[in-house]
């Protein structure tokens, strides 16, 4: 038999196993559907965790298109471009399969495609930075006129390095590659990348480049947030805890987030609660008062649902310390792409 | 001529007389409204901003005199107001009736009404909470500069609340659909308002909410952010040159609007140039210059030429009563809407 023969063969054969896979994978994940977030209902009734989040079983999804996705780059023994390659050496290759499925593509055009945005963000800053500086041309003299200037010196030292480090890697890239980030930050977060997740969450309206001719996404936005969020919890991400505290709190509620959510002092009560379960030191201490006004103003019944809720979910998925430092909202989609 | 038909004449003049002179306004006030034509129209040598006849029919700049006649120059002495102190929820319903039908004024205190009332709201619940917090917080480990800083702190938040509380009366029984900025704000911007062309233009759709439940704004916005912003600039209007540098510009955090105007350098220098002539301190105007020598750098001459021709037009004919800079750095046209 001829090698073209054998490998014309050996297409309908790798379909099958790969449906094959897949469809264990798929029975297996969705064992465990039923534990999703049991006590969800019980926070605020209608106005808890939306009832969506708790039907979707958001982590399983993620987990099962990762394994898809290996499974079906093992077998075409696709594997991803060496790392540092210039992003328009290689764009259309990811897009292509990021387009038909492959989680590991989507998540490195993201992270390419966002490396290059950020690049030319900084050089923008770079440029009003020493601008200012205009008196001190060398960023040396401008790390030396005070202690607030000090910490600017550092950042053009930071931003240089940055512009150094990436300046090769998006020679080339044109503005059309470098537009539509918000469906790519997306696909990313629904192929289980939790960087580009909570940035995705985090996103104000506003902040989305190219909206105003996709008014569609403020509708995908509105129907795959409470899953993606739902997943977040699921893996204890601490980030996302805190996004999800803002909204239902009122603190955030005209933001992108606080609009799908709605405010809801047994939510924000049970987000809190989390933290605090999860905080340590210093810090714990700081929380409990917030913690005991957000109790005051909540029914018995309310209360003792949303506590319960807290501890279910730091039991089941939270195995780290929620640190004061780790979560800042304005610097989420600040990702460390060097 | 018998005196019924010399009336009708004297009244056709009148038309006819008024019907020129707008026609003539329209035309004068249509030349400096866009610095120069867009980036790719750079290569020609034609200085003549007043006339700008290269100006594309695609670029987005020139949409803008046609729809700037209209409405914002219909502002109109309608019937009195309501008091200063009559609640939004009672008075929103004619307010926006008569602000739909033109009322400039009455679009105006509509706008600055909900502005009010959100700025309120998130007075209340969000400074409620920091004093709140501060309160509780154990202070024994704080020496006497901290203690001060902090009394301070909590002073300023009292002061906030104070006020807060005494227009709280003003927003009761306000719904969450009387409370969306978006639309209001546009509505006083067509009229005239600056101010309110200035939020719409810049957070407009995001700052009072709504968006998830209107994506319909997204279209109104695309349709009207940049006429009201070149009818702003050519009302004087220093925000608003600010914002569209930043938005031609593509800056960080120049928002929507750098979606309508996509990128232009040639226009983001114009409009540079143009702050640059309103600048107050000398630290301002060392750090145009320079900011303005590393724009000209990438710019054809042809195109840094028209740039200062238009800038300095531009600042002879809509800044003469507004000469220099008067938006504090960082300003958001959004914050405190209606603060007394």
């Amino acid at each position: 038999m001829s090698e073209s023969n054998s490998q014309g063969k050996r297409g309908p054969i790798m379909l099958a196993l790969m449906t094959a896979i897949a469809i264990a994978i798929a029975a297996w994940n969705l064992r465990g559907k039923s534990t999703a977030d049991p006590h969800a209902a019980d926070i605020g009734g209608a106005g808890a965790i939306p009832a969506e989040v708790a039907s979707r079983t958001a982590t399983q999804h993620a987990e099962f298109a990762r394994k898809a996705s290996a499974i079906a780059r093992w077998l075409s023994q696709e594997s991803l471009p060496p790392p540092r390659t210039p992003l328009s050496a290689m764009h259309d290759q990811l897009k292509r399969r990021a387009d038909a499925g492959d989680a590991d593509a989507a998540t490195r055009l993201f992270h390419e495609v966002h490396r290059c945005i950020a690049l030319r963000r900084t050089r923008d800053l770079l440029a009003q930075v020493l601008a200012v500086g205009s008196d001190h041309p060398d960023d040396e003299a401008i790390g030396v006129i005070g202690p607030a200037q000090a910490v600017q010196f550092k950042q053009v030292g930071a931003m240089k390095a940055y512009i150094a480090n990436n300046d090769a890697l998006c020679e080339g890239a044109t503005d059309a590659q470098l537009s539509g980030l918000t469906p790519l930050l997306l696909q990313a977060a629904q192929r289980g990348d939790l960087a580009a997740l909570d940035c995705y969450v985090a996103t104000d309206f506003d902040a989305m480049a190219g909206v105003l001719d996709h008014p569609e996404w403020i509708e995908q936005y509105r129907a795959e947030v409470p899953g993606l969020v739902e997943s977040a919890l699921q893996r204890g991400d601490w980030a996302i805890v805190e996004l999800l505290e803002q909204a239902y709190s009122g603190k955030f509620d005209t933001s992108a987030r606080g609009q799908v959510f709605g405010t809801d002092a047994a939510m924000a009560y049970g987000l809190l609660r989390l933290e605090q379960l999860g905080a340590s030191g210093d810090f714990a201490d700081r929380l409990a008062p917030r913690v005991a006004a957000v109790a005051k103003t909540l029914s018995t019944a309310r209360l003792a649902a949303a506590q319960a809720w807290a501890s279910d979910y730091y039991s089941r998925y939270f195995h780290s310390v929620f640190d004061e430092g780790e979560v800042n909202g304005a610097n989420l989609c600040q990702i460390n792409d060097d | 001529m018998n005196p019924h038909n010399r009336n009708r004449l004297l009244a056709l003049g009148i038309v006819l007389i008024a019907a020129a002179a707008t026609a003539t306004w329209l035309y004068l006030g249509a030349s400096p409204a866009t610095p120069v034509a867009r980036s790719a129209d750079a290569g020609s040598t034609d200085t003549g901003m007043a006339t700008t006849p290269q100006r594309t029919a695609t670029a987005p700049a020139a949409k803008v005199t046609k729809k700037r006649a209209g409405p914002i120059h219909t502002a109109s002495a309608g019937p009195a107001l309501p008091p200063p102190d009559a609640p939004l929820a009672q008075v929103y319903a004619d307010l926006k009736t008569r602000a739909d039908a033109g009322d400039a004024q009455a679009a105006s205190r509509l706008y600055r009404d909900v502005g009010r009332c959100l700025h309120t709201r998130d007075v209340l619940a969000n400074q409620s909470r920091a004093a709140s917090w501060m309160l509780e917080d154990d202070t024994s480990g704080l020496d006497a500069d901290q203690l001060a800083r902090r009394e301070r702190r909590l002073g300023t938040i009292e002061d906030e609340l104070a006020k807060a509380r005494a227009n709280s009366g003003l927003c009761e029984g306000a719904t969450p659909a009387e409370l969306q900025l978006a639309p209001v704000a546009l509505r006083a911007a067509q009229l005239g308002d600056v101010q309110a062309a200035d939020c719409y233009v810049s957070a407009g759709l995001t700052a009072g909410g709504g968006l998830l439940d209107h994506p319909e704004w997204l279209q109104d916005y695309k349709a009207n952010a940049l006429s009201l912003a070149n009818s702003a600039v050519e009302q004087g209007d220093w925000t608003m040159v600010n914002q569209l540098q930043r938005a031609y510009a593509q800056s960080s955090g120049a928002g929507l609007l750098a979606q309508v105007t996509g990128g232009d350098p040639s226009q983001a220098y114009a409009y540079l140039k143009l702050r640059s002539l309103g600048a107050v301190t000398p630290q301002g105007n060392s750090f145009l210059s320079r900011q303005l020598a590393d724009a000209a750098q990438n710019l054809p001459a042809d195109a840094v030429t028209q740039g200062d021709t238009w800038a300095q037009n531009a600042y002879q004919q809509y800044f003469g009563a507004n000469p220099q800079i008067n938006t504090p750095r960082g300003f958001n046209p959004c914050q405190n809407i209606g603060a007394d």
